[in-house]
C-alpha cells in the first residue's frame, strides 16, 4: 500500500472529520470488498483485481485469484498491458479475444496462456483528476464482456478511487471511529444493488439510484436497508 | 450564492435538518457520493453545481434525516424514481 501513502489534499480535508480516518488495513479490506463485489456483480467475470501505480511503482494490491496476479505481474515486467494503458490514457479498455489482440503484442498470448480469454481494465480516478491505477476483470470465455460491462467496472473502480484518496497514512486501524466504519460498509452495500441494478436494467449509475431510492422510498426504508435487501435476495434467490 | 436555486434548496435543507456540513458529508458518502467535503460546501454555497446524481444523492441524505425527525417537505430529486 505504499503507492497511496502520501497525504493528499483530500485526506487533509478527511482529517476535519475528527478522528475519521481511513486506516491502511481499511483501505485494503475495502479494496478487496470492490474487486469481490466486481466478481459478484459481473456475471461472466471470472477474476478481478486492482493494480496501483505511483511513478515507476507498480502493484497489484488486490485479486481475486492467482491469474490475475500472474497476468499483473506480466504486465509489470513486459511494461504493457491493458491496466498500464488504462492508467496512462485515463479510458477503458474492452478486450474480447486474447487471441486476436494486437494491441499489446507480448502481453496478450501470455494472459491467453494463462487462461484469460477476454477482459476489462478502467482507469481508477479521483475526483481531482489524479489517476492512481487500474481495476480489471477477466473471464477464461472470448468476449464475454460488453460495453454496459465497462460502465458498470467504472462505476466499481469510481467507489475504490474515492475510498483511496481518502487515505491517510500510517493511521492505526483502532482510531477509525465506529461511525466510518459503518459508512464505509453501508456504502459498499449500496455501491453493489447499484451495479446489480445496473447489470439486470443495462441502466446507468442515474437511473440506477433513482430506482432503489424509489423502492426504499415504497418501503418507507433508508437507502442502505433496500441496497441490503436487493443484495441478499440475489446472494439467496431461494429464500425469496 | 445569490441567485442559485440548487445551493439554495440544498442549503436550507441543510438548516432545517439539523446537520452539520461534516455529518452531512458523512451521510453522502454512505450514498455512494462522489464529492469531497469541500467540494460538498461548494455545492452548498453555490460556487460549484452538483449534476443530477450527486444533487439527488445530497437530496436524498437530507430526505433521509427528514425521515428520522418526521417532516414531510422531502427536497424534489432531479430524476424520476423508478
Amino acid at each position: 500500500m505504499t503507492a497511496v501513502s502520501e497525504p493528499n489534499q483530500l485526506a487533509d480535508l478527511f482529517a476535519r472529520l475528527s478522528g475519521l480516518v481511513f486506516s491502511e488495513q481499511t483501505v485494503q479490506s475495502s479494496l478487496q470488498i470492490t474487486v469481490n463485489l466486481m466478481h459478484e456483480v459481473l456475471p461472466a467475470t471470472q477474476g478481478a483485481g486492482v493494480t496501483l501505480i505511483r511513478e515507476a511503482k507498480r502493484l497489484t494490491a488486490a485479486h481475486t485469484d492467482e491469474v490475475v496476479k500472474r497476468a499483473d505481474a506480466l504486465q509489470y515486467e513486459l511494461d504493457e498491458g491493458p491496466c498500464l494503458s488504462a492508467f496512462n490514457d485515463g479510458s477503458p479498455y474492452l478486450i474480447d479475444s486474447m487471441e486476436k489482440e494486437e494491441r499489446w503484442p507480448r502481453w496478450a498470448p501470455a494472459a491467453r496462456g494463462l487462461g484469460m480469454g477476454s477482459a476489462i481494465s478502467v482507469p481508477l480516478i479521483v475526483p481531482d483528476e489524479r489517476r492512481l491505477g487500474a481495476v480489471k476483470a477477466y473471464s477464461e470465455q472470448l468476449a464475454a464482456f460488453d460495453e454496459q460491462d465497462v460502465r458498470i467496472m467504472e462505476m466499481f473502480a469510481a467507489q475504490a478511487a474515492i475510498v483511496l484518496a481518502n487515505v491517510l497514512s500510517h493511521s492505526d486501524a483502532a482510531r477509525m471511529s465506529e461511525q466510518l466504519k459503518t459508512a464505509l460498509r453501508s456504502r459498499h452495500v449500496i455501491a453493489e444493488a447499484l451495479g446489480v441494478l445496473m447489470e439486470r436494467g443495462k441502466i446507468g449509475e442515474d437511473q440506477a439510484f433513482a430506482l432503489l431510492r424509489g423502492s426504499a422510498q415504497r418501503n418507507n426504508v433508508k437507502l442502505h436497508q433496500a441496497a441490503s435487501d436487493l443484495v441478499s435476495e440475489v446472494a439467496n434467490p431461494a429464500q425469496r | 450564492m445569490a441567485g442559485n436555486p440548487d445551493a439554495m434548496v440544498l442549503e436550507s435543507g441543510r438548516r432545517n435538518s439539523g446537520l452539520t456540513v461534516d455529518e452531512l458529508w458523512l451521510r453522502y458518502f454512505e450514498l455512494t457520493g462522489e464529492a469531497s467535503l469541500l467540494e460538498l460546501e461548494a455545492y452548498l454555497q453555490g460556487a460549484l453545481i452538483p449534476d443530477p446524481l450527486q444533487f439527488d444523492m445530497i437530496a436524498h441524505a437530507l430526505n433521509e434525516r427528514f425521515m428520522e425527525l418526521g417532516h414531510d417537505n422531502p427536497i424534489p430529486y432531479r430524476e424520476e424514481a423508478g
